[in-house]
């Protein structure tokens, strides 16, 4: 039904399921959603969820604490899930509302700034695969890198959560349609504009390298 | 054609959202791209920063998440929850240990009426210690000046020189 896009499952998910295995165990067993059976739903999808959050926050506390929301709330609202869409973008659209509760408020915005576990582009370039040896590869990938960050950064924030959406989780427009609740011409108009900011930003660095 | 692919059909390429393979305008994007080095470039540098994000917010994710799963039991202690309470207990020692300096920089702004006061016991010191001296004296007086037995008035007038005699 929903996409893996070839993503390993890690084998270890207690996090997530510690913070409702007290829950799980007081409470009736008898339904038959996917969601019944947490354990299997968070070994599945809690990357992939986590890692949608983490690239929209930009900080890992956070995207960790609501990625446990995001599996509590599916499982606490699991008689609402009608499978009229995967699983993932059941996930997804429960945890894009917490993400914008979250970053709704002030605090979020105030303590944002002050985060010692923000997220930077140089942390994040540690993981630039190395499949190209040379170390002028390996720069050029880096540049990339760097400006696709800032890029993204610069988006607004209907524009970053719909385009992590499709490049990063690859989900298709349908998917996305569902999650953000917009209709998939609207969804077409933000991935056009966001995708442009994305253009203008490669062909400046183009230009000042050349 | 135009000269170059218009932005909507390179994002239409880059969303894997092109033509049809079998029509013909598929056959005039393909043809382009293989004539047109400028949109090809362009076309694989986004196609490689796209894919280079993903496998780089697939591979740090995949790393904090097992940082967390390794530390599960203190994550309850670095949780963003908590954080604004140490952010404001920090905050609080940090004014509590400021305040009393720039009150006191508040109340002495100036050098000039410390010299002032620097300058005026020495004037006054003399005096303060004649002052000092009479108490000590007063102290260490085995009986009090108020209760020692009044001078014998004969002898002050006998003593006295005759001027309040009456020169009658």
């Amino acid at each position: 039904m929903e996409s893996h896009h070839g993503d390993s499952v890690e084998s270890q998910t207690m996090p997530a399921q510690a913070a409702i295995s007290e829950v799980l165990t007081a409470t009736d067993q008898s339904s038959v959603t996917p969601f019944d059976d947490l354990a299997s739903v968070v070994a599945l999808y809690e990357q992939r969820v986590f890692r949608f959050l983490l690239v929209s926050t930009r900080d890992h506390d956070i995207a960790q604490t609501l990625t446990q929301e995001t599996f509590l709330r599916a499982w606490v609202s699991r008689a609402s899930f009608r499978e009229d869409c995967s699983i993932v973008t059941w996930l997804m659209r429960i945890a894009l509302n917490l993400l914008r509760d979250h970053t709704r408020t002030q605090r979020f915005r105030f303590w944002k700034r002050a985060a010692a576990s923000a997220v930077d582009v140089s942390d994040v370039s540690e993981h630039i695969p190395h499949r190209d040896s040379s170390l002028e590869q390996q720069l050029i990938a880096k540049e990339q890198l760097n400006l696709i960050w800032d890029a993204v950064a610069q988006l607004s924030q209907r524009q970053r959560t719909i385009f992590i959406l499709r490049f990063v989780e690859e989900l298709d427009l349908s998917e996305i349609a569902v999650t953000t609740g917009l209709p998939i011409s609207t969804v077409k108009s933000h991935l056009y504009r966001a995708l442009a900011i994305v253009r203008a930003r490669h062909t400046s660095s183009l230009k000042d390298t050349l | 054609m135009t000269s170059h692919l218009t932005h909507e059909q390179l994002c239409d390429m880059i969303l894997a959202r092109s033509p049809h393979p079998l029509s013909s305008d598929f056959a005039d994007l393909q043809c382009h791209l293989h004539t047109c080095p400028a949109c090809t470039e362009e076309l694989a540098s986004l196609r490689s920063s796209l894919t280079l994000l993903r496998e780089v917010s697939t591979g740090y994710s995949r790393r904090q998440l097992a940082r967390f799963h390794e530390g599960a039991p203190i994550k309850s202690i670095r949780s963003t929850n908590l954080r604004p309470l140490l952010w404001t207990a920090a905050a609080l020692i940090a004014i509590a240990t400021t305040l009393p300096f720039s009150l006191h920089n508040y109340r002495q702004p100036a050098a000039a009426p410390s010299s002032a006061i620097a300058t005026t016991p020495v004037q006054t010191q003399q005096s303060d210690e004649a002052l000092l001296e009479e108490i000590n004296q007063e102290l260490s007086a085995p009986i009090p000046s108020p209760m020692r037995p009044l001078a014998d008035p004969t002898a002050s007038s006998a003593t006295t020189p005759s001027t309040s005699s009456r020169r009658n």
